[in-house]
């Protein structure tokens, strides 16, 4: 288990100032750009696991892909092991695709249907010549599927994944995602499409990777419940439109949201108890649909469905900053610590704060 | 295992006649209804002799995984569904002397889908032409069921628009994608409400959308079911929505409807240890994450299923009876409490 005080110094992989667009049209010329992401800094310690939470748009699944150097940022730089992904030489990059492995939300859709389990297993030993032999790939492919779960190993390794089920696809796509060693995996939504009863049973599976191997991940997920149970004792950063706008403990963050916009999440999640939530209660923000054009936003992107936004809030985007609660907590809004207090108020009346 | 006499039947028929609303006539009343696939392996029962009543005013969830049929349970209801699927048992009353919805012809079914019970689709696209603007969409609506006027037609989209909190000026001249997923999806409800329905279904209306739009959606629901007083049927694989929306709860497992019961009862006690189970397996904000447990096993083949209870090779209570006992083979039907019915023979030992 990494060290909290020791953050900053074990960072395995750090995103220092991520930008990132998306351009479309341009065929006769002008093109726009889609801001995606906007200056976006964090740090992945070896071992231990950042959540990034959100809903659809916000940025999430764009920023794993960045990570795992799927897609390259516009700005910024991904700095791994000590070094930028853009200075490394081709074998350092090498090891840098090895580390860093990424686990899609649907495995069908990442498994080669025309490949058996065992060849979709062997073609990265094969590949990256980690193994010499046959022999050597169907011993390492028989462990692989033991680690996951899939046992009898010989029963799956000449299945098609259509004949597998989506927990056991899952399973082989998680299989997979270590068949390198890697030190980093960026789960994107891994456990969406899973059903219920059997989601917490691959989490656990993740978990237990990441206590015998010391796998380090970056969790991507819409749903704050499977994000408290997978990262817990570690990080979350919930993400608005581009933006990081709150970082802690997942425990504080759930606990103790200082953001707006965390906070109306929050209070907007579904908990298996008839009696926690009075629906006709509203939320406290001002629209539940986000806004049609988010880039022509200025200041804080969530300020126009904010029920608290002052005139600052219009003008400037406001820094993540802890608010003197706790240093490992940090939040981008200029009135995260006055909020503190209101966090479990009723929602205000007034509800003419408009943009 | 012994096929012969069961009084399962008989057991089954009083029960469901002590449900908590016995004393209005059920808007839908669902006796015994089978609904069977035909895959190239076989044939399976992707719906088994599940009987339930859906009240005027009350919504009831009906909560499963992937593959417990609950999707196939509300195409059942109306009739509709698809190939190689078919209604191989039962019936679906609908209103006061009882039509049974299996035995409509085509001409009938076309009048009563719609009018008489409408339905919401996880993807507002099921309902809702991207081609062309939501007021001509209303217009064709009402329309195909009522000889009324255009602007009357108009007029009663733009009411509806104002009940799902949508502008009607604006709304009405746009096409679906210029509006946001939770707002088509508020739409389609509006589209769905059109004709007065008597029983609203609603299958993951929204899986598809963002938490801030979803809570939306269901304080819109609940706003309307005050309202209008119709039968709602909201089918979800999760619990925790369910927890909030409805009035009761039915869960479903493999084909079967294994508990039954007032919510807030169903989730204070849970009787079947697959309900349970399901409780304790699902993450959540509030909770104690160290007694979450993972529920052993996988949901059964249903085209060679386990003999007697279904959930039988994945529970912990399970012994020779729930293999050999045929009266609990299908719905929920032992009444431990007042219309809460589960179908389990060592409910009280877990």
């Amino acid at each position: 288990m990494p060290q909290l005080g020791a953050r900053i110094t074990l960072a395995l992989l750090e995103l220092e100032n991520i930008a990132h667009e998306y351009r479309r049209g341009g065929i006769l010329g002008g093109s726009t750009a889609n801001r995606v992401l906007h200056g976006i800094s964090l740090e992945l310690v070896a071992g231990a696991t950042v959540a990034l939470v959100g809903e659809s748009g916000c940025g999430k699944t764009t920023l794993g892909k960045i990570v795992a150097d799927l897609v390259r940022p516009s700005e910024g730089r991904v700095v791994f092991d000590g070094k930028a992904i853009s200075d490394m030489s081709r074998s350092e990059y090498a090891t840098f695709r090895r580390s860093v492995q990424f686990i899609h939300q649907e495995p069908y859709a990442s498994l080669n249907p025309t490949s058996t389990v065992g060849r979709i297993l062997e073609a990265p030993l094969k590949a990256h010549g980690i193994t010499k032999n046959r022999r050597e790939g169907h011993a390492r492919v028989g462990e692989l599927l033991e680690t996951v779960g899939l046992s009898p190993v010989d029963d799956f390794r000449d299945k098609y994944p259509h004949q597998l089920s989506g927990g056991q696809r899952q399973r082989v796509s998680i299989a997979r995602s270590i068949t390198l060693d890697p030190r980093v995996i960026v789960a994107d939504e891994a456990v969406s499409m899973v059903d219920v009863s059997l989601r917490i049973e691959l989490l656990d599976l993740l978990l237990d990777l990441q206590r015998r191997l010391g796998i380090a991940y970056v969790f991507v997920s819409h749903d704050f419940g499977v994000v408290r149970y997978f990262a817990r004792n570690h990080r979350t950063a919930v993400m608005y439109l581009g933006h990081i706008v709150e970082l802690g403990d997942t425990d504080d963050i759930i606990q103790r949201p200082e953001h707006p916009y965390t906070r109306a999440l929050l209070a907007a999640v579904p908990v298996p108890d008839p009696d926690a939530h009075d629906l006709a209660r509203p939320l406290p923000l001002i629209d539940s649909e986000p806004p049609a054009n988010s880039s022509a936003i200025p200041g804080c992107k969530f300020h126009p469905r904010c029920l608290y936004a002052v005139g600052a809030c219009r003008e400037s985007i406001p820094p993540l900053e802890d608010s003197g609660a706790n240093p490992d907590h940090v939040t981008a809004c200029f009135l995260a610590g006055t909020l503190q207090h209101a966090a479990a108020e009723t929602t205000p009346e007034v509800r003419t704060v408009r943009r | 295992m012994s096929a012969g006499v069961s009084t399962f039947g008989q057991a089954h028929l009083s029960a469901t006649a002590m449900s908590p609303n016995s004393g209005s006539t059920p808007v839908m009343q669902i006796e015994e209804l089978t609904v069977r696939y035909a895959v190239p392996r076989g044939q399976l029962d992707a719906v088994d002799r599940v009987s339930l009543e859906l009240h005027a005013g009350e919504l009831i969830g009906l909560v499963g995984e992937s593959g417990c049929g609950k999707s196939t349970l509300a195409y059942a209801l109306m009739n509709m569904v698809p190939e190689p699927g078919s209604i191989a048992g039962g019936r679906v009353l609908f209103g006061a002397p009882g039509v049974d919805v299996t035995k409509l012809t085509r001409e009938q079914l076309r009048r009563f889908r719609w009018k008489e019970v409408a339905m919401v689709f996880q993807s507002a696209l099921n309902t809702l032409n991207p081609v062309m603007r939501v007021g001509d969409q209303v217009v064709d609506i009402v329309r195909a069921h009522e000889a009324v006027p255009a602007a009357e037609a108009l007029d009663r989209g733009a009411e509806g628009l104002r009940a799902v909190r949508l502008d009607p000026n604006r709304v009405l001249q746009a096409f679906p994608h210029e509006l946001s997923g939770g707002m088509k999806q508020r739409v389609s409800l509006m589209l769905a409400l059109l004709l007065r329905p008597k029983l609203l279904i609603l299958d993951e209306p929204t899986t598809a959308l963002d938490v801030l739009s979803q809570r939306a959606v269901l304080a819109i629901l609940t706003e309307i079911q005050r309202s209008l007083g119709l039968a709602m049927l909201f089918i979800t694989h999760d619990l925790s929505l369910i927890a909030e929306i409805s009035d009761r709860v039915g869960v479903m497992y493999a084909g079967r409807l294994v508990e039954l019961g007032p919510t807030r009862e169903v989730f204070r006690s849970p009787r079947h240890p697959y309900t349970k189970a399901l409780l304790k397996a699902v993450p959540s904000v509030t909770g104690d994450i160290d007694a979450m447990e993972v529920i052993p096993g996988m949901p059964p083949d249903l085209v060679s299923p386990p003999a007697g209870c279904r959930f039988s090779p994945r529970c912990p209570l399970a012994n020779e009876r729930c293999v050999v006992d045929p009266t609990l083979a299908a719905t929920a039907s032992k009444e431990i409490d007042t219309g809460h019915l589960v179908a389990c023979h060592n409910w009280e030992h877990g």
